[in-house]
């Protein structure tokens, strides 16, 4: 059986910002793909900090909080807030090529939301850039990886975490790497909807799994939609896109952000103008069958050129679009799951000796809403974090993490995996026939969320919405799949996630139905307004015998009073 | 119909073919064309895909004899560029071809052995050591020059087509010299000695490289001795 003092699942900024606080460590990284095909690599716009002599961090935490409309944990966002500026000097040494002003100083541009140009970028590949200065200074530190390996349960021993099972894809077979400290880094959980910016990783295995192991798990029903994706295909293109002067129009040709947030016009956050054109497309407004245009038509070739290069390249490439010469078509899409596993501010979950970090966690700097360039600017800060926490107690510094228990005790833990592992499987089911029912119910599934658990959320569509999932998940529970096909065995996986998926989903509907209130991204237009009265909570969730019990988390409230959110 | 060269370790000596009938429009992507196939006829199909967007570099592989990655090859492009590649028996029809990328090991239907290419990474030591110098100014010449070089994505498509013999990956070799001209790297130019004839990556070189490569990568800024 492996062993390592730390595992690190997942090889995203968080995950690896983890890994190499442990340099020196025994600390190996598992991870479901070769680690710079993490979907942080797709994130585009920059990372927030405050540093220029005009900007401040206490600016910073103010956009951030009244962002989350009041739901983020104020410690938690002045931590984040104030060791934003270090980690970008501390990324800007380890090799991250950062866009550059004419002095030579890190170049920032605006995002919504923020009263600053603060968002420290590479063009508009900043996710991709940073990945891979991170990852070539784990190679650097000879950090062990394990690629290509999927999480498919916590070991926990006498209440605290001892390591994990999971499947060895290259190989086809069951692994245990039992481990003192385990740190999940393994993103957000996007994939429940059907429409999605999110890469097809995106399955909240990490959340799905410490909820499995009892941990408690919160504000899941806070999600996303990014206002411009491109239509159908759903694709990213940067928020930098607004940063950078560009307009949205319906179909009269209309700015009509300015009936919705005329201060901040196309920079008001993105719960704001995700609405605003959910509304325009509603009330007929949109353009064709369903979308408005993203304009940057006015901005010039050698500034798309020099800012925009990406943007630029994937309008060409996905919808035929020059974006120098015509406008973008574009619509609203999942992008980004706010809630997660519930940690305090060094990554700790409520399980012992188990941390979380990054999109999968909960910390909570996001609150109903996270403002662009704030996500990047997450995984390192708290991925930093979480991995000198554990470094310090390896040290013998700080309160040691438990040993676990011999190892007999992890190979009852996999023998029992096992069994219930094996008892999915079925020598005689039909392959095709079984992967059609798999693929309609995973399509039954991602539809009902962008449906119903979608931008607004009405009480009735709600409900339906838990029922349906109800039955999806007994659909589910009686599938049987084929056994193991040794090598690369996708199917086997994409089996699996829809467990995952299932678990997720019901989180995000059932918070989404308890939560009679609209606040940030969670829009209820039979409850229009915030509710700080009963609702400025969060909400904890935690796995009983019978499915999630919820119940309300308190908001770690500090200098700044919740007011009238306008933009 | 699309036809997908495949390869099971388990049972099969050699790649076999199989033909497929998928309803993707011609603005789909091959891989959307893949995802079809495993999602609704043989769910068995394995090919690496993430992102879907060009960024993660995981589904390269072959069509109609070219490299590229199958999450950037539209489906209707590809079908009035059928070009059949010689290697296809005859009887096997139809108007897109996958195969995966030549030049590495298939370990299962498109999946290949990308060790070697990651490999060339860390003989070269391809990695940034932080030099104490740095003073955390950078001109935006500087940038521009480095900017070229940092679009790849590894995904092993300018293997045998931009010929490196030293490192045997010119993204590796891509990689080093953008680390060379790095104000902030300890090592800089040292690091040239790595390659056994630096004089050999000269324009015409960035030029076949930027060419091969789907993402454009252009180290014409970075060459030695240019």
């Amino acid at each position: 059986m492996r062993s390592h003092d730390v595992l690190v699942v997942g090889g995203g900024l968080a995950g690896l910002m983890a890994a190499l606080q442990l340099d020196g460590k025994d600390v190996a990284v598992a991870t479901k793909v070769y680690p710079t095909q993490s979907h942080s690599g797709a994130a585009q716009g920059g990372f927030n900090a405050a540093r220029a002599q005009t900007d401040s961090v206490a600016s910073h935490i103010l956009d951030t909080i009244k962002g989350s409309d009041y739901l983020a944990d104020q410690d938690a966002v002045e931590v984040m807030c104030s060791e934003a500026p270090d980690v970008i000097d501390e990324l800007d040494r380890l090799g991250a090529l950062w866009s550059r002003t004419e002095s030579g100083t890190i170049a920032q541009r605006p995002l919504g939301g923020s009263s600053h140009p603060r968002a420290c970028h590479s063009a508009d590949l900043s996710g991709h850039v940073v990945l891979h200065a991170l990852h070539e200074q784990t190679r650097r530190m000879q950090i062990p990886f394990y690629v290509e390996w999927q999480l498919l349960d916590l070991l926990i021993e006498k209440g605290a975490v001892a390591g994990a099972i999971l499947w060895n894809l290259p190989e086809g077979r069951l692994e245990v790497i039992r481990a003192r400290a385990v740190i999940l880094a393994t993103g957000g959980y996007g994939r429940v909807y059907a429409k999605s910016t999110n890469g097809l990783g995106s399955v909240g295995d990490g959340v799905a799994l410490a909820y499995r192991a009892g941990a408690i798990v919160s504000d899941l029903e806070f999600v996303q939609f990014h206002p411009t994706t491109l239509r159908g295909t759903n694709i990213l293109i940067s928020e930098g896109a607004r940063g950078e002067g560009g307009y949205l129009r319906n179909a009269a040709g209309d700015r009509f952000m300015s009936r919705y947030a005329s201060s901040s016009m196309e920079l008001a956050p993105r719960d704001v103008v995700s609405r605003a054109i959910a509304t325009e497309i509603r009330e007929g407004r949109g353009i064709g069958d369903g979308y408005v245009h993203l304009d940057l038509t006015h901005l010039g070739e050698a500034l798309v050129e020099e800012r925009l290069p990406q943007v630029r390249e994937l309008a060409r490439i996905y919808a035929g679009v020059d974006a120098v010469r015509e406008p973008i078509p574009i619509e609203p899409a999942q992008h980004y799951s706010m809630g997660g596993i519930r940690t305090d501010t060094f990554g700790a979950t409520t399980i012992p000796g188990l941390f979380a970090v990054g999109e999968c966690a909960n910390v909570s700097v996001h609150g109903a809403n996270r403002l662009g360039g704030n996500s990047l600017l997450e995984t390192v800060v708290f991925g930093r974090r979480a991995g000198r926490r554990v470094a310090e107690w390896l040290s013998g510094r700080g309160p040691a993490p438990a040993l676990p228990a011999d190892g007999a005790v992890s190979e009852r833990s996999r023998r029992a995996f096992e069994d219930d592992w094996s008892a999915r499987f079925d020598a005689a089911a039909p392959m095709a026939e079984s992967a059609a029912t798999l693929t309609h119910l995973r399509q039954r599934l991602t539809a009902l969320m962008t449906r119903k658990v979608g931008v607004f959320r009405l009480g009735p569509e709600l409900e339906e919405a838990v029922e349906e999932l109800r039955g999806l998940d007994a659909e589910y529970r009686s599938l049987r799949t084929a056994r193991p096909q040794g090598p690369f065995d996708y199917r086997l996986m994409a089996f699996w996630e829809l467990g995952l998926l299932v678990d997720v989903a019901t989180l995000v509907a059932r918070g989404a139905l308890r939560r009679t209130e609209s606040r940030g991204a969670h829009d209820r237009p039979d409850f229009p307004q915030r509710d700080d009265e009963r609702w400025l909570r969060h909400t904890f969730a935690v796995r009983n015998d019978r499915g999630p019990w919820f119940e309300d988390g308190e908001v770690r409230l500090g200098r700044i009073a919740p007011q009238a959110r306008t933009y | 119909m699309i036809a997908v060269q495949r390869f099971d370790p388990k049972t099969d000596e050699r790649p076999v073919w199989a033909t497929y009938s998928v309803n993707v429009a011609p603005s789909q992507t091959v891989l959307d064309a893949l995802l079809v196939v495993a999602e609704t006829i043989d769910p068995t199909l394995a090919f690496r895909r993430t992102c879907r967007s060009g960024i993660c570099g995981a589904c390269a592989g072959t069509i109609n004899g070219q490299p590229r990655l199958f999450c950037q090859a539209m489906v209707g492009g590809m079908r009035s560029s059928g070009a059949r590649p010689a290697s296809v028996p005859s009887g096997v029809e139809a108007e897109i071809f996958v195969q995966p990328l030549s030049q590495f090991r298939v370990l299962k239907d498109l999946v290949v052995d990308m060790g070697p290419f990651f490999d060339a990474f860390e003989r070269a030591q391809a990695w940034l050591v932080p030099s104490a110098r740095y003073d955390g100014l950078m001109s935006k010449d500087v940038f521009r020059r480095l900017w070229g070089a940092t679009s790849c994505v590894l995904c092993g498509i300018c293997v045998g087509r931009a010929a490196a013999p030293d490192l045997s990956h010119p993204a590796a070799v891509a990689r080093v010299l953008r680390l060379a001209c790095d104000p902030r790297d300890e090592l800089g130019e040292t690091r040239l000695a790595l390659l056994d004839q630096p004089e050999r990556y000269d324009a015409e070189w960035a030029e076949a490289l930027k060419t091969a490569c789907p993402k454009a990568v252009d180290v014409s800024g970075l060459l030695p001795g240019e």
